[in-house]
């Protein structure tokens, strides 16, 4: 190859990063400052008296609480606990036991006092054989559903074919809702006269929080750094991603560890889908689609102030194996419903939300690694001027950093849940630091999800569960 | 370059910027808390011994305290006052918050005038009722306009009505939440027709919920409106009354396909009715495909009595789910009767 070619090679590739860098920056500081507009507008509204008419109101609508559960044996009773004890006029909550293998129905039975209860569903989306119901003695509104291994998504059709209420929420077996999170998401979806068909609320990190009787009643950054980078990372997804994306029904992600659905619209665009590891993302893609194809005005919400306490990886296995499950879901999304990428027949879910999600969040890793490396090769050839290269690489990283700060200073200006001054002051500090290592970690580990979902390799991997209440414990001791 | 060097520059100061500025808030905040929560204890005491009628003199506010205020005025008449005790309350309000609110809703920031309007309902401030009539007549936001319609309804419904009649934007729930503070339906009812749809089907469904008989005329003149959703809501009031009288009303729903909402409603009267010949016009619904109605269809047929052929469609009806419902409904009569 003469070196001209290697040459222009060089020249496109860098254009191509300098123009993902602009794009980026464009794109992210226009959601940060719609998000920080919106959060502003609210911030010293009396929290309470926003939703509380609708906790003492008629017009509420039922709601079941779907709960997939696959070994979950050291959570699912703090997490029952929790869901029965919520702030909501009206709810029941249905454990999928996913064929677990480990004492997860065992531990709802002694804790519980379930009794076998004859049911027979109306077949809506259909899921694995169910070998059993069971209904708690203790709370009649706990019901268990024990049916053969199929997946998250099978489970959760399950709960959905055997849910009572025409509205459900799916949570993660290992969550905790907060005790008024329910109503909150619920708000858009009463006051909009069910042109809101589905809402979902913040995930924030539990590691390091003080968790009493299913609720939280300390919170605390965690101590490991990579967790602390994760709590970050999920502030600036929620507080300014979702948030800006929100704003204009935008939004594709509907977390399936916290989500509110209209069954009946869900139901009519098929269920959730088995055989993806994205089943979440996909069913809000498809209801997305179902709406537009069937020019239907409805709309898909996040209310930021909900919040869902989930645990998150704590060794960069763990954390491997996740963030890879999930870029092979992103993948597996954006290629089922390829059509819609850059579509304006599908608005601008298609035209905006689709293309934003393909470039930026799917290719965006390819790029990044290209900069990584692009801009020390353009230096050893003699391309590009060295001082121009690094002030290139410092505004990169810079900025990236300075997007983490802000979710931080978010955070503060719409929850303030942490009291200490120090540990804000820890928080952010790290945040500046995520573009120097956190960030090149995660390109690498969703780079893997790319190949996995190109090869067609890959599977669930293993998240290790602590008990929620120990969580803290080990945490104090590290 | 300089540009780039800039925008660098730009990018620190914003950074240490912002790294100051959380701190120096912060630490603000955690100063000011404990100084403002002694205040709020001392006011609390003060409060309550006002509205106790043990001292005589109203407790003073202090600048920049007034949400303090705001909260134990909330906490106190929601939680524990009598109505003697809220009258003191209102008249406190009147007399040492009235200026406040009545800057508080011409604030530039939305989350004040939102509290406001919510503290000026709750505390029946209605000398700011002018002020509000006005900012409904500006370019307001959906949630504003929500807001300001409930809180005019509790300190001038007349006002209130007047802005039912022209605002298309409420929202059903809005109007539920507005007409709903009014104890007495009456002033709504008379220009009931010259209100927007959201207040007609609101109107309706509190007669539903209130269970309110004197407005019987018009729930079944209404039982015939052009508009399916103000049909509906008059019929799931007349269910709710449940005259026998009524019964034509919903014959139409029965015999034609029409929703399964309005089928489900004349089977839940039917349930209400209660009478042993009405047995062969619910058999029809058992099978149906819609849960509501096929639900409803079961407790109708029980309630009248219709114990032998509900055992016939567990024995023989063609719907297999159909056939499972009704053995499951017979199992549990059973149960109910050896117990």
């Amino acid at each position: 190859m003469s070196s001209e070619t290697i040459q222009s090679v060089i020249n496109v590739l860098s254009w191509t990063v300098l123009i993902y860098m602009i794009l980026v920056i464009l794109f992210y500081s226009s959601l940060y400052l719609i998000s920080a507009q919106m959060v502003r507008k609210q911030r010293f509204r009396r929290k309470e008296s926003s939703y509380l008419p609708l906790m003492r109101s008629l017009y509420t609508r039922p709601v079941s609480i779907l709960v997939p559960a696959y070994n979950e044996e050291y959570t699912i009773v703090t997490s029952v606990q929790a869901l029965l004890a919520i702030d909501y006029p009206e709810h029941e909550v249905i454990v999928i036991n996913d064929g677990s293998s480990d004492g997860t129905i065992d531990q709802l039975f002694k804790t519980y006092e379930l009794e076998k209860e004859l049911r027979f569903p109306r077949i809506l989306i259909g899921s694995k054989p169910v070998k059993a119901v069971y209904r708690s003695r203790i709370d009649a509104r706990l019901i268990v559903i024990d049916k053969e291994n199929g997946g998250k998504a099978d489970a959760l059709n399950a709960g959905i074919d055997y849910s009572s209420y025409p509205y459900f929420c799916s949570l993660d077996a290992d969550s905790v809702l907060e005790r008024d999170a329910l109503l909150k998401v619920m708000k858009p979806i009463v006051e909009s006269d069910e042109e809101v068909v589905a809402t979902c609320g913040s995930i924030f990190l539990v590691n390091g929080c003080t968790i009493e009787g299913g609720e939280i009643v300390e919170i605390r950054t965690p101590k490991q750094r990579i967790v602390l980078m994760q709590m970050i990372e999920y502030f600036r997804a929620f507080l300014f991603g979702r948030l800006g994306l929100s704003r204009f029904n935008l939004l594709l992600i509907v977390s399936g560890a916290f989500g509110l659905f209209q069954k009946d619209i869900v139901v009519k665009a098929g269920g959730y889908k088995e055989g993806l590891v994205g089943e979440d993302m996909e069913l809000v893609v498809r209801l997305h689609r179902y709406m537009k194809e069937n020019k239907l005005n409805k709309r898909i919400e996040y209310v930021p102030s909900p919040v869902c306490w989930t645990q998150a990886p704590e060794t960069m296995d763990v954390l491997r194996s996740q963030r890879t499950r999930w870029h092979r879901g992103l993948a597996e999304t954006l290629w089922t419903h390829k059509r819609m990428i850059g579509n304006p027949r599908y608005g601008f879910v298609g035209s905006i939300s689709m293309l934003y999600f393909f470039l930026i969040e799917l290719l965006g890793p390819i790029v990044e690694l290209i900069g990584y490396f692009i801009i020390p090769l353009n230096l050893l050839v003699g391309t590009l001027n060295f001082e121009f290269g690094i002030v290139l690489l410092t505004v990169a990283l810079l900025y990236g950093s300075l997007l983490s700060a802000g979710a931080v200073l978010l955070e503060e200006w719409t929850m303030h849940r942490f009291k200490n001054v120090k540990e804000l002051i820890r928080l952010y500090l790290w945040s500046l630091t995520e573009s120097f290592w956190y960030r090149p970690i995660l390109v690498f580990f969703k780079l893997g999800g790319l190949i996995q979902f190109m090869t067609g390799r890959g599977q669930w991997g293993k998240m290790e569960r602590q008990r929620l209440d120990e969580v803290v414990q080990e945490e104090k001791t590290s | 370059m300089r540009w780039i060097l800039f925008f660098i520059f730009l990018l620190v100061v914003l950074q240490v910027g912002a790294l100051l500025y959380l701190v120096i808030q912060k630490r603000k905040r955690g100063k000011q808390e404990q100084s403002r929560l002694d205040w709020q204890m001392q006011f609390r005491e003060e409060l309550y011994a006002y509205a106790t009628e043990e001292q005589s003199e109203m407790p003073a506010v202090k600048k920049g305290h007034e949400d303090l205020v705001e909260l134990e005025l909330f906490a106190f008449s929601n939680l524990t006052a009598t109505e003697h005790h809220l009258e003191r309350i209102y008249q406190f309000v009147e007399v040492s918050l009235l200026p406040y609110y009545a800057k508080q809703v011409n604030h530039r920031r939305i989350d004040r005038r939102l509290n406001a309007y919510e503290a000026i309902a709750q505390f029946r401030l209605s000398p700011v009722a002018e002020s509000l009539k006005q900012r409904l007549a500006t370019d307001i936001s959906k949630e504003e306009v929500d807001v300001i319609i409930r809180t005019l309804v509790s300190i001038s419904p007349s006002f209130a009505i007047e802005a039912a009649k022209t605002n298309q934007e409420i929202s059903f729930f809005g109007a539920v939440l507005a007409v709903g503070r009014s104890t007495d339906l009456s002033l709504w009812i008379q220009s009931f027709d010259e209100l927007t749809l959201s207040f007609q089907m609101a109107i309706l469904q509190l007669i539903h919920d209130r269970d309110q008989t004197e407005y019987l005329e018009l729930v079944r003149n209404k039982t015939m409106d052009d508009h399916p959703e103000v049909r509906k809501r008059a019929l799931r009031a007349l269910t709710r009354i449940g005259l026998e009288e009524d019964w034509a009303l919903y014959l139409p729903y029965l015999e034609e396909e029409s929703s399964w909402v309005e089928q489900m409603l004349a089977l839940r009267f039917l349930e209400n009715v209660g009478r042993k010949d009405n047995v062969t016009s619910i058999l029809p619904f058992v099978g149906s495909r819609s849960w509501w109605v096929r639900t409803a269809a079961f407790d109708a047929l029980l309630a009248c009595g219709g114990l032998e052929q509900l055992a016939l469609v567990a024995q023989s009806h063609p719907d297999r789910y159909a056939k499972q419902k009704a053995t499951e409904r017979l199992a549990k009569e059973m149960k109910q009767h050896v117990i």
